[in-house]
């Protein structure tokens, strides 16, 4: 996850600190804390960071969000639950790992885990459900102002079909995630490629 | 790394995943021999960390809508040497410490695995759990977390590439091992290599010629 180069929210983005808001984020910790026992769900709530993240001390496992994401306006609660369901799913989905962190799943694995399992266990446990639809649509306008650039079509290099990872492509993972392509899990991670 | 918008995969993504290829596997191997071989120790107090990232190539290459290279090297150069977590000692040092214990040619470390996370309520960027006792060591893996009280600043700095920049004793280092084309197959035994397309197009050509030149006998026949 971007630290070092994060995107940050906008100075003229007010990030919404609402009572209602804090609660409903409260409820969601308690809910995917009670669904996901071995995962540690940190709020980092004076963070501007547009972004979650998930990380590997150790032999423990972290989910951190960043208040730039949880508090932005645009995001509503489906994108929240997306968020910290994709997140969890980096620890807890089988498959693929990052080639520089054997500890997580990568991102297309993480989705596919998020949008299956994640999701059933979360209802299970908690009876809360998502519109994914509402989801990608509300990240994709945040995403879209992410200052960090995908590279210019041309520049791009078409990697091998085995080994395509769309999970870095914002675009193509929408629409893997919303059915209009083949969800499936690449072989590799895209930093791979890198 | 696992950030739920990883478009472009950052520059974060790219450092990390040089520094993790660095200090893992035969390219560790090599550092630790070069240092058994060579006697530099690229970790002790004479050396800077911007200097050894320059010569290691572990920084960002690829083009973003920031200067990140130019962000790196001052921020290995600059914050770094002057964080200190309270405990007395700099991020700087307590990176040095990690990775001088993980190139120690008489050492198991086998990896160093390098994240960053945000703390806005860190008094500066340290090495976690704290600049004295830094990282964990889990097996034979270091887990080197970088806190960080905010993203980096806009401040740059130029490759430390002039003569002027050098460590004392600088040695020759070892290249990191060049990365396997993905989708590129071995070759293995007993499997005939695909003939290229020339000598592919070559064959066509012989084997017309030989069916028209066969016609040819039939016809006269």
């Amino acid at each position: 996850m971007s630290v070092l180069f994060a995107a940050q929210a906008a100075s003229n983005v007010s990030l919404s600190y609402s009572a209602e808001r804090c609660c409903l984020l409260e409820a969601l910790l308690i809910d995917v804390r009670q669904a996901f026992r071995t995962i540690e769900y940190v709020l980092v709530p004076n963070s501007r960071t547009v972004n979650a993240q998930a990380l590997a001390i150790g032999r423990s496992r972290h989910v951190r969000l960043y208040g730039g994401f949880v508090f932005h306006p645009l995001i509503g609660v489906d994108s929240l639950i997306f968020a910290l369901l994709h997140e969890t799913g980096h620890h807890l989905a089988p498959g693929p790992r990052f080639a520089s962190d054997p500890m997580l799943a990568c991102d297309c694995a993480a989705d596919c885990w998020a949008i299956t399992n994640g999701v059933r266990t979360l209802r299970h446990c908690s009876g809360r459900a998502f519109d994914l639809q509402k989801a990608l649509n509300e990240i994709t306008i945040i995403a879209g102002s992410s200052e960090v650039r995908e590279p210019p079509r041309k520049a791009r290099k078409r990697p091998s079909r085995a080994h395509q990872c769309w999970a870095a492509n914002w675009r193509d993972r929408r629409m893997r995630l919303s059915g209009a392509r083949k969800l499936e899990v690449a072989e590799r991670c895209y930093i791979w490629s890198s | 790394m696992g950030a739920l918008i990883p478009i472009g995969g950052g520059a974060d993504a790219e450092i990390k995943d040089k520094l993790n290829k660095r200090f893992s596997g035969q390219n560790l191997t090599n550092l630790k021999n070069a240092r058994n071989t060579g006697g530099e120790d690229l970790f002790d107090g004479s050396h800077h960390l911007h200097r050894v990232a320059w010569r290691l190539r572990c920084y960002p290459t690829k083009t973003y809508n920031h200067n990140a290279k130019g962000k790196w090297f001052y921020f290995l150069h600059e914050t770094l040497p002057a964080a200190d977590d309270g405990t007395g000692v700099t991020t700087a040092d307590a990176i040095k410490a990690v990775l001088d214990q993980a190139t120690d040619p008489n050492g198991t470390i086998t990896a160093v695995v390098f994240d960053a996370q945000e703390d806005p309520n860190a008094p500066c960027h340290y090495v976690h759990p704290s600049n004295d006792d830094p990282g964990i060591l889990v097996g034979n893996t270091y887990n080197l977390i970088l806190v960080c009280p905010a993203p980096l600043s806009n401040d740059t700095e130029p490759d430390p590439d002039q003569a002027s920049d050098a460590d004392p004793g600088e040695e020759p280092l070892p290249a990191a091992a060049a990365r396997r084309k993905s989708g590129k197959k071995a070759n293995k035994p007993g499997v005939a290599k695909r003939k290229p397309f020339a000598a592919k197009r070559k064959g066509v050509k012989v084997a017309r010629a030989r069916r028209a030149k066969k016609r040819r006998t039939t016809k006269k026949r």
